[in-house]
């Protein structure tokens, strides 16, 4: 009897327990807030200007983007410069990034780098050797102090001993900051040590390169043929173009073209690399990745959809929902697929967090890589990517110099001169098929990179057994291999 | 008609150098549409009809200078909250009651693991550890039941928008958005719900970002020096903080602090909104006043009262006659990066009038053509960078000068008190000698076209809401002119006002071997 009682008894108050939290849950009345799908946009009829419009030569063969932009009374111009540090010899490391710091540093034959410091201030213009921007009323004079420096660069001794000094402190550091050493081991982990692509500076190298050096490097690959200039300002085109012509319609030819680029594999095996900073720090940071594609590739718009439901589309991505925003693990984490002019790119998942969570950091990346590979993907995912792809294509071109840049960046990287008038086309006609999977197409599997790692034992208390060798066991040949800082 | 008159006389005697005559485009007055809703929403706007897009700026008095000790960081804590959410975004359909039943619970489990660890003695590890349990329990169910992620920048990405962000800096915290100039009622209806009825959901593993954030700075080497620096420089005014916070005081903040601190400054009468593109003003505004029109005007936030105690400082608070006292302070530190002297001067917020000389005093002893950089980086080649510069703050602020030593193979090339001795020459030398008149002119040559570049495109809109939360966005233009005013005169008078001993706090920084 007794204990009938206290069967009732503990049925009403669980009764009450459960009546309790259903009252607490009847909160105050709250407005009701606005949602996106509640809004009818008025239609935005956006038709992306055309790469012909804005593209001329010079007699010389020079290709020239320009567009008259009369805000205000002002000249831009640059140079897009086909060279490279996958271009220098092994001796000579360095050459390529140098150059045209010293051209403009070091002065011309008529121009010391200190008088042109004078002159350009007066006129409050910049002048680089790959740039110019000034008012337009003095733009005679800054061009013919810009033809200058391009094509009579004079590389004095001491400016070129302070560019080597420099270049040297500069290498003397790169081993003490931590992503800075992530992602050069990384590269080298993708393209090979002795890769090209991969190229860097050494104190050996960079201590040897002479004024000679510099001004070789300029005759063989600082030439017309080698340029496209980019051309915008407060003018009227027809007239500019003859300033144009009389100011570069006889650039020389640079003596070398850019050469063919061999074939690009990827050097490491999938596995778990490990590589520690000169400087202890606080975090580790992750990279996962492959060799990845180049920009002419037919499948670059399947990727970059893929990409951007996985990391590539900042907070609505995938690796950001989970790494950041509901295990609070890193404020910077997201993937990218960079697609190469001349040779593939990498593809790269990242992560930046505490020493403790880094191995429970790159499981869960690693889990959503998988879950890419696997076909996890809806047609809600895709619509997402793609309305966020086509919604923003007019921001390719808010202004003058965005447009300019899109287009001279397409004839840089060989791309279709219609490219853009396509582009949104494109991105409508991907289907589920054409995304889901799409990062298996990169062979080469998962390579993973944890530089910087705790005390392992610490980790695998932390996240239920996992452990750097169990990533390296599942992923990879069973070992963490250490890779020594360069 | 008369005022107009007068903008464009002095716009003419500005650009009396470069002198397009242009001057109605040139004159950022003219071009600014100002609005200011009942509830005090100040609503700028600045036609740039290039493209169909509008840059979108929801600026709001509130930064690091607004907090105090304990909870330093809150103002960008709070940045990265207004993220997650209202009633209606940030949650799945119809789970509101049961999403605001789970954070009444997850934040009682908090408070009593705050209150437990706030034990000196007796600190029950076990409960907390339990507690802890209980709560990460309830989150993930949270996220699982009722949380939609990310849904405010998501909706933005799905109309198109780009350079989505929000920043906190020291007096200012900026909510920013590029989009189709058709999505503009969108904008204008989240960014109301967001100021009027955010919810503070995922607070907790929010603060995990942030330290990890903080992590993230505290990794590039000699940033501690950098914050401890700073620290000392400023004894008395809230810019002694980084915007981030202090370590302890973030992984500590309440949601209840938070929600304390927001009421104070996130109101309509503290806010500016910023549209900057192909915007129609006569279209615009009846949109922003039916979203953010019935929002409750709560008056005038609180303004901080701050000042610091420099010799100018103790003159003004004790009289005249007062002989202020001699204080000299130094911060010597070591860490694995570049080695550098830096020389800290107090200077005025500003407003004041002797801003202006002491911002073209910057320009010029740092410039390429100046004694400094052609003395200690080209002909000596004892720094390989030397500065000098005058911050633009809402209140006390610093100038600067300093070099960052050259070294040879991880050798400094002169020892660094040497270093110190040589950026002392060229400051007693501002002091005792009047510029050279072709420099003064090289100088105010760059400052004219910086400013006529600066209203190109819609990148006038982060300036007018800087600008506007700082003091006002007409200033913007009072002071580039009061700029171009300065004589070699007020050169001299303003170096030997401020740049002395007593008035400087000096950072030494070595290699770590």
């Amino acid at each position: 009897m007794l204990k009938r009682i206290t069967a009732i008894y503990l049925m009403t108050a669980l009764v009450v327990l459960s009546m309790a939290i259903g009252a607490a849950a009847a909160t105050p009345q709250v407005p009701q807030g606005p949602r996106p799908e509640q809004f009818k946009f008025p239609p935005l009829v956006f038709n992306p200007p055309k790469a012909a419009d804005f593209r001329m030569q010079l007699s010389n063969g020079l290709v020239v983007y320009i567009a008259e932009d009369h805000e205000i009374p002002w000249f831009n111009a640059s140079f897009l410069m086909r060279t490279g540090p996958f271009l220098e010899p092994k001796d000579k490391l360095g050459v390529d990034r140098m150059t045209p710091t010293v051209m403009r540093s070091g002065g011309t034959k008529t121009m010391t780098g200190e008088q042109i410091n004078e002159r350009m201030e007066f006129l409050a213009g910049n002048v680089s050797a790959t740039g110019l921007s000034i008012h337009i009323r003095h733009l005679d004079e800054g061009l013919k102090i810009w033809k200058d420096i391009l094509t009579n660069p004079a590389f004095p001794e001491d400016k070129v001993r302070r560019e080597r000094d420099q270049a040297l402190v500069g290498i003397r550091n790169r081993n003490k900051n931590l992503s800075m050493v992530a992602m050069r081991t990384f590269t080298r982990l993708i393209y090979g040590e002795d890769s090209p692509m991969a190229a860097e500076a050494t104190e050996a190298g960079t201590s040897g390169i002479t004024r000679e050096d510099l001004a070789a490097w300029h005759k063989k690959f600082w030439g017309a043929n080698n340029a496209i200039l980019v051309v915008s300002g407060d003018f009227k085109k027809a007239e500019i173009m003859k300033t144009l012509e009389a100011t570069f319609g006889k650039w020389a030819k640079a003596e070398k073209a850019i050469p063919p680029i061999p074939k690009v594999t990827q050097a490491a095996k999938a596995g778990v690399y490990m590589v520690q900073p000169e400087v202890p720090a606080n975090q580790g940071v992750i990279r996962i990745g492959h060799l990845g594609l180049k920009l002419d590739d037919p499948d670059y718009q399947a990727v970059d959809l893929m990409n951007y439901i996985l990391g590539g589309g900042s907070f609505s991505s995938r690796i950001t929902k989970v790494v950041r925003t509901d295990n609070g693990l890193a404020y910077s984490t997201s993937s990218n697929f960079s697609g190469g002019d001349l040779y593939p790119g990498t593809f790269s998942a990242f992560c930046q967090t505490k020493n403790a969570t880094v191995v429970f950091a790159s499981q869960l990346m690693l889990d959503l890589i998988e879950g890419m590979r696997a076909g996890d993907v809806s047609q809600a995912d895709l619509d997402f990517a793609r309305t966020a792809r086509i919604e923003s294509f007019p921001a390719t071109f808010a202004t003058r110099t965005q447009t300019l840049m899109a287009f001279s960046q397409l004839e840089f990287n060989n791309r279709p001169r219609d490219y853009y008038d396509k582009l949104r086309d494109r991105y409508e006609k991907l289907t589920l098929a054409d995304i889901a999977g799409n990062i298996e197409e990169c062979k080469s599997g998962a390579d993973k990179m944890l530089p910087n790692q705790a005390t392992i034992e610490d980790m695998a208390v932390k996240f239920g057994g996992r452990t750097i060798e169990g990533l390296a066991k599942k992923y990879g040949d069973g070992q963490v291999h250490t890779v020594a800082l360069k | 008609m008369k005022h107009r008159r007068l903008i464009v006389v002095l716009v003419i005697l500005a650009f009396g150098w470069l002198a397009p005559l242009r001057s109605q485009e040139q004159s950022l007055t003219s071009q600014v549409i100002e609005k200011i809703l009942p509830n005090g929403l100040k609503v700028l706007m600045v036609k740039r009809p290039q493209a169909p897009l509008v840059r979108c700026i929801l600026a709001y008095r509130v930064g690091s200078v607004n907090e105090r000790p304990g909870i330093t960081g809150i103002s960008h804590f709070h940045e990265h909250m207004m993220f997650k959410g209202t009633y209606s975004m940030g949650i799945k359909p119809g789970t509101l009651e049961k999403d605001t039943e789970y954070d009444r619970q997850i934040d009682a489990l908090v408070d009593q693991v705050v209150e437990e660890e706030s034990k000196i003695k007796g600190r029950d590890e076990a409960k907390i550890v339990a507690l802890k349990k209980q709560i990460s329990d309830l989150i993930t169910k949270q996220k699982a039941e009722t949380i939609a992620s990310e849904e405010i920048w998501g909706a933005y990405q799905q109309a198109g928008g780009t350079g989505i962000n929000a920043s906190t800096g020291n007096e200012m915290t900026q909510y920013y958005v590029t989009l189709p100039k058709n999505k503009l009622e969108l904008y204008l209806a989240l960014e109301a719900d967001r100021l009027a009825n955010p919810v503070f959901r995922e607070f907790y593993s929010e603060r995990d970002v942030i330290t990890e954030e903080r992590r993230m700075s505290e990794n590039q080497p000699g940033s501690f020096f950098d914050e401890q620096l700073n620290a000392t420089f400023y004894a008395a005014s809230p810019y002694g903080w980084d915007v981030v916070g202090w370590m302890s005081d973030i992984s500590r903040v309440t949601k209840k602090e938070m929600t304390d601190y927001r009421e104070q400054f996130y109101r309509p009468d503290n806010a500016t909104l910023v549209l900057v593109g192909d915007v129609d003003p006569d279209q615009v505004m009846p949109l922003v006043t039916k979203y953010f029109g019935p929002l409750k005007s709560k008056g005038k936030s609180p303004r901080v009262r701050t000042e610091e105690p420099s010799p100018e400082y103790y003159r003004k608070t004790y009289g005249a006659g007062f002989k202020p006292p001699y204080i000299e302070k130094r911060v010597y530190g070591r860490a694995a990066a570049t080695p550098y002297v830096t020389i800290m001067f107090h200077i005025p917020p500003l407003w004041h009038d002797d801003l202006a000389p002491l911002y073209v005093l910057g320009r010029v002893m740092s410039a390429r053509t100046g004694k400094m950089y052609l003395e200690m980086v080209l002909r000596d080649d004892h720094a390989t960078m030397v500065s000098a510069m005058a911050s633009n703050s809402m209140y006390d602020g610093s100038f600067e000068v300093s070099a960052q030593a050259k070294e040879i193979k991880n050798e400094t090339k002169i020892p660094l008190d040497q270093l110190e001795k040589e950026l002392w020459t060229y400051i007693e030398d501002v002091k005792k000698n009047p510029i050279d008149p072709q420099m003064l002119q090289r100088i105010k040559n760059s400052i004219e076209a910086q400013y006529l570049q600066s209203l190109a495109g819609t990148g006038i809109a982060g300036s007018l809401a800087r600008m506007e939360t700082a003091y006002r966005w007409q200033f913007i233009e009072e002071q580039f002119k009061q700029r171009i005013a300065v004589t070699a005169d007020d050169l001299l008078r303003v170096a030997k006002k401020y740049l002395n001993r007593d008035n400087n706090v000096t950072g030494v920084l070595e290699r770590e071997k």
